[in-house]
């Protein structure tokens, strides 16, 4: 069994840096400013996001920091095969993501602070197709290709503290930064006669919000936790100059858990996000909306393998994405399956989630299959 | 029994993860079937243009290539409209010899001696009959003196002379030469320099090999009866002009225009090829905002051809457009028209037509462009012209000509442009 946690492990690690630009085009999931990962460790995703207000590894909660016990470090990476189907026609997409890298440590008996790098909006596709086009009077065949690389992300200095046996509590700052890189090119069938457009443009994030949460224990073996994020100033410079003004979306999540059952959780969350206060960032056709999110979902403890813990989750939720596409807002059910175990004496674990994600709008469908492996430490 | 199957479970999930994390690595982008449908803000909108008048200046340069360099000397007969000849100069006969084994010696005899000139029949014109006759051209006047030239092709210079019917003409034809003729030059050390002429039956033209071609004429002859001593073949030679030196080696082969009757270019026209053979010259004036904010999908420059009645003027030729590499520093046009980007480089389009055509031709020069853009601003940025000069310059009497930016507007030469403004991409 270690050998095979240790394989696994290596196999694990060794996807990381081996994972090359990612594999994205026009899809229902990209629209806007991109696809909200929700900012999941492989253990919420497991669940659907319901564990994520009590998560330690899930930036969200803060408070939920202390779960950590006495310090943490976590990354991970999420592939997504996605499958769009539109008019008889279906296109295979994939595209990889590293949504969260996370490191904490205590502070004192009661404290605890983190750093925490995620991915709020991802927006990493590629997009190609021919058509032709009139030049100089004459018809031309032509294909018209996009590239589109970069996320806003959302950098996090945590802080948390336990106030009580049954009450913690704690702060946030974010910076949202980040960019998008796009590549857009119109190429000629006949390249002699005819140029290409070429052209190589950037647009920049510049935000910040601050968050705050609480996880308290008010009945033996229930568990509330929220959230709250305010968001503050938001802006955009397009090629270096300074483009949109908006704000940063609001976000409040709560949590109510149970773990009457040893060694299991079982978790229902709701949150709503204020994705419009985004708006004046993009353009007058930028079609975005506020949306809600519930989840419902159980980690159970599994049996332990030559002394080593294991856990099994699962979870449903359902959502509507922030960002429509042809006067359609997109919504998206997801049902999730996840396990992990504990090894080097409890000090690391390996957690693995795998979410299937049905988005639609209008007559458009899309299907999301998303793995998400993760190695967490706890030295 | 349990923990095995649960170990094989753990087993089956966590490798099926890490290789399912790993395979997303390599995934193959499958395009487009979702766009633009699922793509909002690709629409890259293509706009067109004509630019007129669109050149800063425009000539036509004669005289190229320059003197001896061309690719072969177009000799030609055609009655009272052209007619051109060649010189090949050879200014040092050999006037000592060693037989084997034995010390060095003066020429006391040339026998057998022949003057071999190489013929190149490509796009020749042949009547029944041509008379090929070589005259003593040597002069004391300056080279570039073509009229003295000239004036030598007369009947008592004649030394040599062939007629051949049309079948008889091929690759080479070689001319006798007196062997005391020759001895008196050897022998007095005086220059032989030979001009041909063509007569013939109809009108007639054909091309001489040079040494720029790699066939070059040669005079031999036998200085001895003694067969171990070799036949001495002398090669085309040039002692003038002294200064500039390298000059002479361009003297040692070359075509003199003694008549072209084809009417003045006028100050409506343009002119590419003929004898001797021209070039035109473009200085664009392409508008600061296309270059700058916008990338160029084509760019055509439009000329219309004005025909020219005369000789070969049903015969087609290419004319192709070179950009000029010359900076603004060098204000010689003439010296602008030579240095030139390599041919296909920026301009790799071309027009094939006859002189007597008529009608709007094209040429598109949209890489060029690019290139131009790119080098805005740069002290070291070339001229923005480009050069119209014919594939086989100077060795066909064919001239097409345009109409110039002082002509009508309708026939002046115009730029065409297909433009991308530039485009708002990425913004939701």
């Amino acid at each position: 069994m270690r050998r095979l946690l240790l394989a696994t492990l290596v196999a694990a690690l060794s996807a990381v840096p081996l994972a090359g630009p990612l594999a994205a085009q026009g899809a229902l999931s990209i629209q806007g400013f991109g696809y909200p990962t929700g900012q999941l460790s492989p253990r919420a995703a497991g669940t659907a996001s319901a564990l994520a207000e009590i998560d330690a590894g899930s930036p969200l909660n803060p408070a939920a920091l202390l779960g950590a016990g006495k310090s943490i470090f976590s990354f991970q990476v999420d592939p997504e095969y996605r499958q769009v189907k539109l008019a008889g026609q279906t296109v295979n997409t994939t595209t990889v993501r590293f949504p969260v890298i996370l490191v904490g440590t205590r502070v004192g008996a009661r404290g605890f602070i983190s750093g925490s790098f995620s991915t709020l909006l991802d927006r990493t596709w590629d997009a190609a197709y021919e058509d032709s086009v009139s030049v100089s009077g004459q018809r031309v065949g032509s294909t018209v290709a996009t590239r589109v690389r970069g996320a806003i992300n959302d950098a996090r200095l945590a802080f948390a503290w336990q106030l009580s046996e049954k009450l913690q509590v704690g702060a946030a700052f974010h910076a949202l930064t980040g960019a998008n890189r796009m590549h857009l090119t119109r190429s000629f069938s006949d390249s002699t006669t005819y140029g290409a457009l070429n052209q190589v443009t950037t647009l920049a994030y510049g935000g910040s919000a601050v968050s705050a949460g609480l996880v308290a224990l008010p009945l033996p073996h229930l568990i509330l936790a929220a959230s709250l994020r305010l968001g503050g100033a938001m802006s955009t410079r397009y090629n270096d100059s300074l483009a949109t003004h908006g704000k940063a979306p609001n976000r409040l999540g709560a949590s109510v858990n149970f773990d009457g059952i040893p060694g299991s959780m079982l978790s229902v969350r709701v949150s709503r996000e204020q994705w419009s206060r985004m708006g004046p960032l993009g353009t007058a056709a930028l079609l975005v909306h506020d949306a809600t999110e519930i989840a419902a979902g159980v980690d159970v403890a599994g049996p332990k393998v030559q002394g080593t813990a294991t856990q099994f989750r699962f979870g449903a939720r359902t959502r509507d994405l922030p960002f429509g596409v042809n006067g359609s807002f997109v919504s998206e059910q997801t049902f999730a399956l996840g396990g992990g175990l504990t090894f080097a004496r409890g000090w690391a674990s390996l957690d693995a989630s795998l979410q299937r994600a049905q988005r639609k709008a209008g007559a458009l469908r899309e299907q999301g299959t998303m793995l998400s492996v993760g190695l967490t430490v706890r030295p | 029994m349990t923990r095995l199957l649960l170990r094989r479970a753990l087993s089956v999930l966590f490798v099926a993860s890490a290789a399912a994390a790993l395979g997303a690595c390599n995934e193959h982008l499958d395009a487009g079937s979702a766009c633009p449908s699922l793509c909002p803000g690709l629409s890259v909108p293509i706009k067109d243009t004509v630019l007129s008048p669109v050149l800063a200046f425009d000539t036509t340069l004669v005289g190229y290539p320059s003197v001896g360099t061309e690719l072969g000397i177009p000799l030609a007969s055609r009655g009272d409209t052209l007619d051109v000849r060649g010189v090949i100069r050879f200014d040092s006969l050999v006037t000592f010899f060693a037989p084997p084994a034995d010390t060095s010696r003066p020429v006391t005899q040339a026998d057998t001696a022949i003057l071999r000139v190489r013929i190149n029949l490509t796009q020749s014109r042949l009547p029944a009959s041509v008379r090929f006759e070589a005259y003593d051209v040597d002069t004391i006047a300056d080279d570039g003196n073509t009229a003295a030239v000239l004036a030598l092709f007369r009947p008592d210079r004649l030394f040599s002379a062939r007629t051949l019917t049309r079948a008889e003409i091929t690759d080479s034809l070689i001319f006798p030469i007196s062997s005391g003729w020759l001895m008196q030059k050897i022998q007095t050390g005086a220059r032989l320099r030979v001009g041909i002429r063509l007569v013939g039956s109809g009108p007639v033209s054909l091309r001489l090999h040079t040494i720029e071609t790699g066939l070059q004429s040669e005079i031999r002859y036998y200085v001895s009866t003694d067969t171990a001593v070799k036949q001495i073949i002398v090669a085309p030679y040039s002692k003038t002009p002294l200064e500039p030196a390298l000059l002479a080696y361009d003297y040692r082969d070359y075509a003199v225009v003694a008549r072209n009757a084809l009417p003045a270019i006028g100050n409506q026209a343009l002119a590419t090829g003929g004898v001797p053979a021209r070039r035109t010259y473009l200085r664009f004036n392409i508008p600061q905002w296309l270059l700058d904010s916008n990338t160029v999908v084509r760019a055509t420059l439009q000329l219309t051809q004005i025909p020219m009645r005369g000789f070969d003027q049903g015969d087609s030729v290419t004319i192709h457009g070179q950009a000029v590499a010359a900076t603004s520093l060098i204000t010689d046009l003439y010296r602008s028209s030579q240095i030139l980007i390599p041919q296909g480089m920026f301009v790799g389009d071309s027009i094939r037509v006859a002189p007597a055509d008529s009608g709007v031709r094209s040429l598109e020069i949209n890489s060029l462009l690019t290139v131009w853009k790119s080098q805005a601003g740069t002290a070291e940025a070339p001229q923005r012209a480009i050069v119209l000069l014919q594939t086989e310059e100077g060795l066909h009497g064919a001239e097409v000509r345009f109409f110039n930016a002082r002509a009508a507007a309708a026939v002046r030469p115009r730029l065409r442009v297909s433009y991308i403004p530039r485009v708002t991409f990425g913004v939701p």
